[in-house]
């Protein structure tokens, strides 16, 4: 492993999407997560919404390839993320994430989701050590 | 009870899930979050609709994978998978198990799912 983050280091953001109708079956199709909410828009509509939710998961699994990017003599051991305020079609979401502490060998970022209007749409976790490969 | 089943890491199913989700190139494991694309198996989707009462539709609230060591592409591997109920407000939560053929623990998938009263059009 190269030398190891410091506390506070910020990785290079990201911002993922606009996601269109097309984007969202894919997911759908890929991950089995067919809930109508986020494939039919008047289904997202009926709960307030005003377009159909982009996965939770398409978003936190996005986190991946930026962290990846970042330091690739890293392995994940661990991911999380909460979904909070849902990111719709057609806006762009903005990834962060930080290097919030070093647990020994464990390295823990922060993972914050903005939706384009600014509004946390995932807070997440990832402990990372160094890969075997 | 805990529901138990064989997935296998296909080459092919990785590269689909990668360009879903913005990687420029599937990486040479199966990333952390592949896991997540085993919900679509029959029989986890069953019990997920078993347990989900009428009129209540689950929305994805959290979700979060373990790793004692990494997934291998074309490799099989053993899910056990326990479902919980929390009330106020309420949620399943699923808790999957990945095992190694040989028994060895591989990781772990925590799905936690918020039940909402169905949309009108959903139903």
């Amino acid at each position: 492993m190269s030398a190891p983050p410091k506390a506070g280091e910020k990785i290079a953001p990201r911002i993922i999407g606009p996601f269109d109708a097309a984007a969202l079956r894919a997911y759908a199709e890929i991950s089995g997560d067919d809930n109508p909410l986020h494939l039919d828009r008047a289904i997202a509509a009926q709960v307030g919404l005003g377009g159909r939710p982009v996965h939770g998961m398409k978003i936190l699994a996005a986190f991946e390839p930026m962290i990846f990017a970042w330091r690739p003599d890293l392995a994940l051991i661990e991911l999380s993320g909460q979904f909070l305020t849902p990111a719709l079609e057609e806006e762009t979401i903005a990834l962060s994430a930080r290097v919030a502490k070093l647990d020994g060998e464990v390295i823990v970022l922060r993972l914050t989701a903005q939706t384009a209007s600014g509004a946390p749409a995932l807070i997440g976790e990832a402990r990372l050590r160094a890969s075997e490969n | 009870m805990a529901t138990r089943l064989r997935v296998r890491v296909e080459a092919e199913t990785v590269a689909d899930f990668c360009a879903e989700t913005g990687w420029e190139a599937a990486p040479a494991s199966p990333p952390a979050a592949f896991p997540a694309v085993w919900l679509r198996e029959p029989a986890l989707k069953q019990i997920f609709r078993e347990a989900t009462p009428p009129g209540l539709v689950p929305v994805h609230e959290a979700q979060k994978f373990f790793y004692a060591r990494p997934l291998e592409i074309g490799a099989d591997y053993d899910l056990t998978v326990e479902l919980a109920r929390e009330n106020m407000p309420e949620r399943l939560i699923a808790t999957a198990r990945i095992f190694a053929k040989d028994g060895a623990a591989v990781g772990e998938m925590i799905v936690t799912l918020r039940l909402f009263a169905t949309p009108e059009g959903a139903r």
